[in-house]
């Protein structure tokens, strides 16, 4: 190939990346958030996520190409949580509330409900976590298995622990108002 | 229907998982049942919430800084270099305002052993040099008194600590002349000199002559693709003066320096220059890891590690924002500041102060490995002593500001973060391997009812294999315990509190009674005796009763000097367990458990374990003519290894395995091992066995 050439077919690609950023930026980015709870967090993870996608990035491998960008994002927040685990002197209360986007509490009404969902997913495991984002995300449970590294079956009892988890922290508010 | 049986298939209702007659099932218990009907409305809800929540939770827009980067790191000659000058050519988009010699020590590190694949965090450039930008009159010119330039974006050792760095090295005899002249229509550089030390490398360079329009860049490589550069295409850069590089891999006889010209084409000038590091290389693992933390208006500093080099140690620490909203800001004075509105040239962080026993140390060089992020993070300072009171003391600290986004502007302080520096002898490292790293040893031997030994400092934690149950099979599962002498003990202990949330995660589960205790341990010639409480034998028929007796064998004889195990109930020796008998009078050992034992029962790593860039893989056998195929994935879902490989033996009998597998592979986080064997009937695979385990 000629040195042009290659410079024309390196720009398409990026091109063609740059599209794949466009669409799945907010997706991911939403994901990352989800699990994280941390707007800066996210940001980093995400960047971070797209950049080792474009580096690995060949489309005759890659069958499913959503599957893929989450199992990467996914790890990322994963390596994410093992690091911080280090961290262990940080105060756990502090980190919930770490880096929240401040914008984001001007939302009023909305910010009311999102706040506890958000506030019930970080009181699970992070893998737990993973399970229902990528299971409200719309992967199957054999997709979610490969995200996960685990089992198909493993994938099924992971979110149906954290499915109860995840109402016990979210759903224990509802019912006390409703038995009231 | 009952509502038990509701209650779990709701759930499988709610993901489409059940059959038309199952769904209807479920469906008229629910229309009839307040209970269950608020249940499924429960779970109806909680899977609204989620998705309404990941359609609308906040994200970070990244697509700017991706295309950035993604730009930079798509041309071959970028790639090589990016390890060194990665962020030099983004600084129109984002400007470091700290940025002295090397990167991250941890980033450092991974550079000394070759391996730059793995770099995928930006790092930024690196320089040491006279801090003079007037390109008119920057030859021979001496730096202004004093090692920072208050008018320089950056901050730069002076020449005068680069020359003591390379001066201690050059005693050293890690000094080797390059001397050497480049030159191309676009620029003339001569290079002096080039000096090596554990965690950078330094080169002496001059550029003569250079074209504005001539893009430049100038590293030095190691054999395997080591090293890295830094780019000269602007006025960024000092035109002479010394380049601090990442660390090469000691093992190299030979690097090269290389200049080239633009991005995209193959560097057009390569200096092989001859080198013996072998002194870097003796260094061994001088790494002392340490938590040390202090926190600080809503950032917290972590100290992670000290690590000695010839001339430079490095001190490698992690920054976290904990509370966004009481980050301060401050000037370099610390006067609070608003947020910064916009770049602000003027301000400068302060560079920490380190001192040991009292004695300052100057800081040398100071870096961030990723300007976005708080990440490890590592400062060089003049060789530490290897004993005292460590002290490093930040004032404050600005990690960056973008141009245009001024929401990463961050300050705070002060900080100080203390450590006791352990006493090492740096050189010995090398030589002891086996007694260092306990943890890695797949089967410690147990000095169970003995007088523990009072060895130094081993203090490292031991990791030990605890055998659950997979279907009606054992698996190998691994337990990290507080480092002992008496390993038996713990690993028993370990295996009658049952799964962990890994075990289950990848569906191994205990036959073991809960509740049930361990009594008394002694280990009689190479007899293991374990007596345990009644509970041992509550419930479960015979393959239950079985299968719990597998794994207690199993869990312990693997250490060497057990041969076999006697189980006591409640201090008496019993003659058989369970309603139908299973017969426990005399020692068991695993080959009794053979039916309980999967054709291929991998023992390391296990589920979870982290594993690196050699694989090993430790375990028994049972297959057709000892064959074993391997497959291992990668973080990236990428197969990074498939092969076969034959056990000790086979076919009826059990054999060993313990096999070293290199891999080369992309990204961290969960990957998987996957073993299995061909069916010796129709070729189809069987007996398979995955593994899920954490590349790093």
């Amino acid at each position: 190939m000629s040195e042009t050439a290659q410079v024309r077919s390196e720009t398409r690609a990026t091109a063609s990346f740059d599209v794949i950023v466009q669409e799945y930026e907010a997706p991911i980015g939403r994901y990352l958030y989800s699990m994280v709870g941390d707007y800066e967090v996210s940001q980093d993870l995400s960047q971070d996520t797209f950049i080792s996608a474009y580096k690995a990035y060949d489309p005759e491998k890659i069958h499913n190409l959503s599957a893929w960008l989450y199992r990467i994002a996914t790890n990322k927040a994963m390596s994410y949580f093992r690091r911080k685990k280090v961290l262990s002197w940080v105060q756990l209360d502090k980190l919930t509330d770490a880096g929240r986007d401040p914008s984001v509490e001007s939302h009023g009404e909305w910010v009311a409900t999102s706040h506890s969902v958000q506030q019930a997913l970080d009181q699970l495991e992070p893998d737990q976590r993973a399970c229902l984002l990528l299971k409200a995300a719309g992967f199957s449970h054999e997709e979610i298995a490969d995200q996960l590294g685990c089992s198909p079956g493993a994938a099924r009892t992971r979110l149906s622990r954290a499915r109860d988890a995840f109402r016990a922290h979210y759903g224990g508010g509802r019912e006390m108002e409703g038995n009231s | 229907m009952q509502c038990h049986e509701a209650r779990n298939q709701i759930p499988r209702l709610i993901d489409g998982l059940l059959d038309y007659e199952e769904e209807f099932a479920v469906q008229q218990h629910v229309n009839g049942c307040p209970e269950c009907r608020a249940l499924m409305q429960a779970y109806e809800q909680d899977e609204q919430a989620l998705n309404s929540y990941v359609r609308q939770a906040p994200y970070a827009p990244v697509a700017r800084n991706v295309i950035d980067e993604i730009e930079r790191i798509h041309s071959p000659w970028w790639d090589a270099f990016r390890a060194g000058s990665y962020r030099l050519a983004s600084v129109a988009g984002l400007l470091l305002v700290v940025f002295v010699v090397a990167a991250g020590a941890w980033m450092l590190r991974e550079m000394a052993t070759g391996n730059p694949a793995t770099d995928d965090q930006p790092i930024q450039e690196t320089m040491i040099g006279s801090t003079d930008d007037d390109a008119e009159d920057a030859v021979d010119d001496e730096p202004p008194e004093g090692t920072v330039n208050p008018d320089a974006d950056d901050i730069r050792v002076g020449i005068e600590d680069a020359d003591m760095i390379a001066n201690t090295l050059n005693q050293e005899g890690l000094v080797f002349d390059v001397d050497a002249v480049s030159e191309t229509d676009g620029y003339t550089i001569e290079y002096g000199r080039i000096a090596f030390d554990r965690h950078l490398t330094l080169l002496e360079y001059d550029i003569v002559e250079q074209d504005e329009e001539a893009r430049l860049m100038i590293g030095a490589f190691g054999p395997d693709g080591g090293g890295g550069g830094a780019d000269f295409s602007d006025d960024t850069l000092p035109e002479s003066g010394w380049l601090a590089l990442p660390a090469l891999d000691p093992s190299a006889s030979s690097i090269e320096v290389q200049d080239g010209e633009t991005l995209g084409a193959p560097a057009i000038n390569s200096h092989p220059v001859e080198v013996d590091l072998s002194l870097i290389a003796d260094l061994g693992d001088s790494r002392q890891s340490y938590e040390s933390g202090d926190e600080a208006n809503g950032i917290a500093v972590c100290c992670l590690a000290v690590e000695h080099g010839v001339a430079v140690s490095t001190i490698e620490f992690d920054w976290e924002m904990t509370d966004q909203n009481e980050v301060q800001y401050v000037d370099p004075d610390g006067q609070p500041v608003e947020r910064p509105p916009e770049l602000d040239p003027e301000l400068e962080p302060a560079l920490p102060e380190v001192t040991v026993n009292g004695d300052q140390y100057p800081v040398l060089e100071l870096s961030i490995s990723q300007a976005l992020m708080f990440d490890a993070d590592g400062i060089g300072v003049m060789r530490l002593p290897d004993g005292g009171d460590l002290q490093v003391h930040y004032e404050h600290m600005m990690l960056a500001i973008p141009e245009d986004d001024p929401h990463f502007a961050i300050y705070g302080g002060p900080w100080t973060l203390s450590a006791q520096l352990e006493e090492a002898t740096v050189e010995s490292d090398t030589d002891d391997t086996t007694t260092t790293d306990v943890a890695e040893d797949p089967t410690p031997t147990p000095v169970p009812d003995e007088e523990i030994v009072d060895d130094e400092d081993e203090q490292d934690p031991l990791r030990v294999l605890v055998y659950m149950v997979r279907g009606d099979e054992l698996g190998a599962s691994s337990r990290e315990i507080e480092y002992t002498q008496d390993v038996a003990t713990a690993s028993i202990q370990a295996l009658l509190q049952g799964p962990d949330y890994y075990d289950e995660d990848v569906g191994l589960q205990s036959e073991i009674p809960a509740g049930t205790e361990l009594l008394d341990i002694g280990l009689e010639d190479e007899t293991l005796i374990l007596d345990l409480s009644e509970e041992f034998t509550d419930g479960g028929g015979s393959a239950s009763i079985l299968m719990r007796l597998a794994q207690v064998v199993h869990t312990g004889t693997q250490f060497e000097s057990v041969d076999d195990v006697q189980i006591l109930i409640e201090g008496q020796r019993v003659e058989t367990i369970g309603g139908e008998g299973a017969m426990v009078a005399e020692p068991l050992t695993r080959e009794d458990f053979e039916d309980q034992a999967p054709a291929i029962l991998l023992e390391r790593p296990a589920p979870h374990e982290t594993v690196g860039e050699e694989i090993r893989l430790i375990g028994t056998s049972n297959t057709f003519e000892a064959n074993l195929q391997i497959e291992i994935i990668d973080p990236m879902g990428n197969q990074v290894y498939r092969d076969f490989a034959t056990a000790s033996s086979g076919t009826g009998t059990r054999g060993e395995f313990d096999l070293t597998i290199p891999v080369e592979y992309e990204g961290e986080g969960i990957g998987s091992i996957r073993m299995f064997e061909h069916s010796a009937r129709d070729g189809e695979r069987t007996n398979v066995i995955t593994i899920p385990v954490v590349f790093e």
